[in-house]
């Protein structure tokens, strides 16, 4: 079943094929002009609450939240990254963004790897996922902990964080870089210590999880908060939704296949359902990964000129990327993130709610301005 | 004559009203008894209403004839010592008000409806007028024996002071937010004290009836709470003060309700002590804050045009803290000897009609809270933080009615004579605290608003000595790294109620404003007057359908009625 | 519900948190315990092509080094976290510090490490050490990210909000010299945490050195 993805440079990007043009646009129902006693109220760029620098406009008339326009520009970043080499290339993309650097490398990979002769072992793309699957971990648990820090709850934001610091500290034996740093290259994978063991991880989440989902007052705080049912929603915010949205399941190029996992859905649409769904996820990606033997691993690969493209489902949906590579350089690059779908998805979801709400439901989509802020020059 | 005067030159007719203002000033401070504090307050009312007037009437000739009428009117009422002049000054108040309203807008509504609820009071009280002459043979106010004139009669003042069981919370902030700024000040702040000494006159005249007591103390609490939460969720400015008006109405009610349960003889009389020091309090305060009022441009609260002073700034807070029942001012002594009558008939009559009293204490309390908050809301939007620095004449004027306030708070021991203390080991001389007792000799609270007043001086002066003058840095807003560019607006401030309490206030949101229904009470009585006017059109119709012969039979029995009424009598 | 049960929940939370433990490491008075090794001093000789002229003549300089990996096996981890530079510090804040990070044009990583010293293995509100919500209750200002054109006036502003004595921290290469992604912070920093993104414990050292403890 086709979807609609989004806009990936001059082509519009769908769940099994791509076509060169803009996407149908969805008029948006424009608000009417502030009414009386409405203001705009400035939630950032410089903020505690904020996680990144964004600025946040919320047009209330107090209390009531009647529009909200993300700016993620303040930081927008310029990525002198034409011209470049490959292996200079991936230097520039592992630093995009930190928390999504193994999705961005390898759909980046993948898109070189299109355009490429070679047949890549099936040891490298088991740990491409590997790192993939440890970095949805880590990022689900990491949104967990955010919202029950929005919500004051202390014992298990804690937990989560020790829980948290635990998975860094096992990628960064793994691989030598907690985020992933300088360990995907054109020709191999950086490992730093193959024995790293991840049993334990499962029994400790899962008992922060079963109390956190039974506490009521918590529950109230994300249950009809930020209900969006959109077709063209990605990642968990789509799953929450009941649909069955996930391009591990839909792009061939990486073998999961091969591995036993199932999808996790919900059926609520809303920041409780987003919290069910990264919780289900990261007992299936514990599952993919006590199922990858570790060892590092070279191999050749040769790079025709060409253009190709290049999808994985990072923590927070799909992260695709178009490259077009000319005599060893790239040429032209573009990047459909994530996040900067959800940003739209949660402008949506935020109306008709109250201030209180907004934490919540902004950390339950799991977004990340610096792969939105960014242009290749 | 300032009448006269005043069609021709605006100034002069406003100068001689004011200086037989402060004529009646005197004769109520000379006459002695109950009566003389109304005097005393209304005079003081119409002085600096007048003087106001004379740096505020930019209106057409119209205005300043029509108000020293009013005025008139409400002198002869206070006055009256028979029924027919009360209800000619009654009238004399009532005309020139409606015309006031109707001309300022050339709106009709608001003026009607004014019309339409005055001589609906005044047919009650007429009645109750009535049904007094007929008891008591006398068109003078004299003692009667039965208080069936009373509970009418106090039905109908009830009305003109916009009480909440006649569903109509609406009109008076119609009416009165709908004249120019020194007319809302005489209408909101004398009128409804005329209003108010009615039914003390008529109380003290008639003999005791406990239930109309416990009737109206449940009335007044209920229209304190729900004056209160309109007046912090309105936007108009005059608005708000009306349903100000309406919550301090609710409270001078309480107070006559208490006195006409008479638990003891000791609370009776504090309680008209309230009665008169809530008068006090409301009708001097309610005068400044329409004068605040009427120094702004503009109507809706959060687009208003200002000028303001620091001398504006301590005026008005003066004022708002005063009316949200802060000491030391007289709002301050007022609230709490309201409380502390309440709570003492509770304590003594330790039945379960003391409930009666502590449901109003505690919804009063939830009132005052609502008040402050619409204090707040006011006084903030219209002359603290926002607005262009300039002088005015008109900014000294509700400046000193500030300070009058303040000093009335501390001669307020004059208004409770009975009930005053001192303990001197504590360096407060007798005649400085004001006590509430419940029976002779038996003390249940007490407060010294002079020792208030000066113990905020004198910290203050030490804390400036110790510490010498406060160092000030001038600096930027921080505003998450960039320039301030919204302001709250004053509809946002309250939006928390209209959110909160949206079931009680029937708050929809649409899909560009967001409204509520400040009455739901006057959707029913609409809903009944709708139903009473289809049933009276269609019973006119059934007996007036044009037919020669049914009117032939109307006349001969109109004739053998009269002519039997004549034979009996 | 009764208030039994909700006595027994909030019990219940109180026993989970004591039954997990004391988690907190003793460092910085013990070595660190799993340190990830491209986070920490390299050391080595050779000539290599660095990206950000990191290495030159033999000598590693820790405050462009993005731990690309392209210098081994030359030059190779040492595990050694001191990689900090305090040039200037201030004694009064040694038992109270309030932070104020800003982020002028991160990828995300330094604020996930900076985030990450309050977990309990690091704990930094043993010394003293809190996050502060806004500019003006702050006694250092923790820089991250290369500076771009949209946070220049939020980061001056932010300055310039904070009041006297205070501290400027940059944290992480690209506060220092931009890394590979573009230019450092336009203010001089005080303190200089170099690192792609550093290691908590580095942080943490640097912010317990630059508060005045010397430990």
């Amino acid at each position: 079943m086709r979807r609609l993805i989004g806009q990936l440079g001059k082509f519009c990007l769908y769940s099994d094929t791509y076509f060169e043009g803009t996407c149908p646009h969805i008029e948006n129902e424009e608000i009417a002009n502030s009414p009386y006693g409405a203001f705009n109220f400035t939630y950032g760029p410089s903020a505690g609450g904020l996680f990144e620098s964004v600025g946040i406009d919320i047009n209330t008339f107090g209390e009531y939240i009647r529009n909200i326009k993300v700016n993620p520009n303040y930081k927008k970043r310029e990525i002198r990254i034409l011209d470049k080499s490959i292996e200079d290339a991936i230097l520039y993309i592992e630093r995009i963004n930190a928390a999504f650097s193994a999705s961005h490398v390898i759909s980046f990979l993948s898109a070189i790897d299109k355009i490429s002769e070679s047949d890549i072992d099936s040891d490298v793309l088991n740990l491409r996922i590997l790192q993939i699957e440890m970095e949805r971990i880590r990022n689900n648990l990491f949104v967990i902990e955010r919202l029950v820090e929005s919500a004051g709850f202390q014992v298990p934001l804690y937990q989560l964080q020790y829980l948290i610091e635990n998975v860094n500290r096992k990628i960064g034996k793994l691989f030598g870089h907690r985020y992933f740093f300088g360990v995907n290259s054109v020709r191999k994978i950086n490992i730093n210590d193959p024995k790293v063991d991840f049993t334990g991880i499962e029994r400790e989440f899962k008992t922060i999880y079963e109390d956190i989902i039974e506490n009521r007052i918590f529950i109230d705080r994300l249950q009809g908060n930020g209900i969006i049912k959109d077709e063209r929603s990605i990642g968990p915010a789509a799953r929450a939704a009941g649909f069955y949205y996930d391009a591990r399941i839909e792009d061939e190029f990486l073998p999961y296949k091969d591995f036993d996992f199932k999808i996790s859905t919900y059926n609520s649409a809303d920041a409780f359902g987003r919290l069910i769904v990264r919780s289900e996820e990261i007992f299936e990606s514990l599952r993919i990964i006590s199922q990858i033997k570790v060892k590092s691993k070279e191999y050749k690969i040769k790079v025709n000129d060409g253009e190709g493209i290049g999808r994985v489902e990072s923590p927070s949906g799909d992260s695709a990327y178009f490259v077009k590579v000319n005599n060893g350089k790239v040429v032209n690059i573009d990047l459909l993130s994530p996040s900067s779908i959800n940003i739209e998805l949660f402008s949506k979801s935020m109306v008709k709610n109250i201030f209180t709400d907004f934490s919540f439901n902004w950390e339950s989509f799991g977004i990340w301005i610096s792969e939105v802020g960014v242009r290749f020059i | 004559m300032s009448i006269f005067l005043s069609i021709f030159k605006k100034k002069i007719g406003y100068a001689l009203s004011a200086i037989t203002s402060i004529i009646f000033v005197y004769y109520g401070i000379t006459i002695g008894n109950i009566y003389g504090y109304f005097f005393i307050i209304s005079g003081l009312v119409w002085l600096f209403s007048s003087i106001f007037s004379i740096f505020y009437d930019t209106y057409g000739k119209w205005l300043s004839p029509l108000f020293i009428t009013s005025i008139l009117g409400m002198a002869i009422a206070l006055t009256a010592r028979t029924y027919i002049e009360f209800l000619a000054g009654w009238e004399i108040m009532t005309i020139p008000a409606y015309a006031i309203i109707g001309l300022n807008r050339k709106l009709d509504s608001p003026a009607f409806i004014f019309m339409g609820f005055g001589e609906l009071s005044t047919i009650l009280i007429f009645a109750g007028f009535i049904y007094a002459y007929t008891t008591s043979n006398s068109f003078y106010f004299t003692a009667l024996d039965t208080y069936i004139p009373l509970i009418v009669i106090t039905f109908g003042f009830m009305i003109k002071m916009g009480i909440f069981p006649f569903l109509v919370t609406e009109w008076l902030p119609i009416a009165h937010g709908n004249s120019p700024a020194n007319a809302s000040a005489i209408l909101s702040a004398t009128m409804t004290l005329v209003a108010a000494y009615g039914i003390v006159k008529m109380m003290l005249l008639s003999p005791d009836i406990p239930i109309l007591g416990y009737i109206l103390m449940g009335i007044g609490g209920f229209s304190i709470f729900f004056g209160a939460l309109y007046a912090y969720i309105s936007e108009h400015v005059k608005g708000l003060l009306a349903f100000s008006t309406i919550e301090n109405n609710g409270a001078i009610l309480s107070a006559i309700g208490v006195y006409m349960t008479y638990p003891t003889k000791t609370i009776a009389e504090f309680a008209l002590d309230v009665i008169v020091t809530f008068a006090f309090a409301h009708s001097i305060a309610k005068t400044g804050l329409f004068m605040i009022s009427g120094t702004v441009e503009g109507e809706a609260l959060s687009k208003l045009k200002i000028i303001r002073n620091k001398l504006g700034e301590i005026g008005g807070i003066l004022l708002a803290s005063s009316m949200s029942g802060l000491l030391p001012n007289i709002g301050g002594v007022a609230t709490w000897s309201l409380l502390e009558s309440l709570f003492m008939e509770a304590y003594i009559l330790h039945s379960t009609l003391s409930s009666i009293s502590i449901i109003t204490g505690s919804v009063i309390a939830m009132g005052e809270g609502f008040a402050s908050a619409a204090m707040i809301k006011f006084i903030s939007y219209t002359q603290v933080f926002k607005g262009i620095t300039g002088k005015s004449a008109k900014i000294t004027i509700f400046s000193i009615i500030g300070f009058v306030i303040l000093i009335l708070g501390s001669l307020s021991y004059l208004l409770f004579r009975n009930f005053i203390y001192g303990v001197p080991s504590l360096g407060i001389p007798n005649g400085f605290i004001i006590i509430s007792e419940y029976s002779s000799g038996k003390i249940f609270g007490d407060i010294s608003p002079f020792y208030v007043l000066i113990l905020i001086v004198v910290f203050s002066l030490l804390t400036l000595g110790i510490f010498g003058k406060p160092k000030v840095r001038k600096t930027n807003t921080w505003n998450n790294g960039i320039k301030p560019r919204e302001e709250y607006t004053a509809f946002a401030f309250a939006n928390n109620i209209r959110l909160m309490l949206s079931k009680l206030l029937r708050t929809e949101i649409k899909g560009d404003s967001l409204e509520t229904s400040t009455d739901i009470f006057w959707k029913v009585m609409y809903y009944i007057a709708k139903k009473y006017v289809s049933f009276s059109r269609r019973l006119a119709r059934s007996y007036m359908n044009s037919s020669i012969s049914w009117y032939i039979i109307y006349m001969i029995l109109a004739f053998i009625l009269i002519t039997i009424l004549v034979v009996i009598l | 519900m009764d208030i039994g049960s909700w006595g027994e929940i909030y019990m219940n939370w109180f026993l989970k948190g004591l039954k997990k433990g004391i988690k907190t490491e003793k460092f910085p008075k013990t070595n660190p315990i799993d340190i990830a090794p491209w986070s920490t001093e390299l050391n080595g000789s050779g000539n290599v092509n660095c990206p950000t002229k990191a290495i030159d003549n033999g000598s590693w300089n820790s405050e462009r080094c993005i731990y690309c990996r392209r210098c081994y096996p030359l030059y190779s981890p040492t595990g050694n976290i001191d990689i900090f530079k305090v040039n200037k510090k201030n004694n009064i804040f040694r038992r109270s510090f309030y932070v104020y990070p800003i982020d002028i044009g991160t990828c995300g990583g330094c604020n996930l490490e900076l985030k990450l010293i309050s977990s309990p293995q690091y704990d930094m509100t043993r010394f003293g050490i809190f996050f502060t919500n806004t500019p003006r209750h702050a006694d250092a200002l923790i820089i991250m990210g290369i500076m771009t054109e949209g946070m220049k006036e939020p980061l001056l502003n932010a300055y310039e909000a904070m009041p006297e004595p205070k501290l400027i921290i940059a944290l992480g290469v690209c506060a220092i010299s931009g890394g590979i992604l573009g230019t450092g912070s336009q203010i001089k920093p005080d303190v200089i945490i170099p690192g792609c993104p550093p290691n908590p414990y580095t942080i943490l050292k640097a912010l317990i050195e630059a508060k005045g403890d010397k430990e």
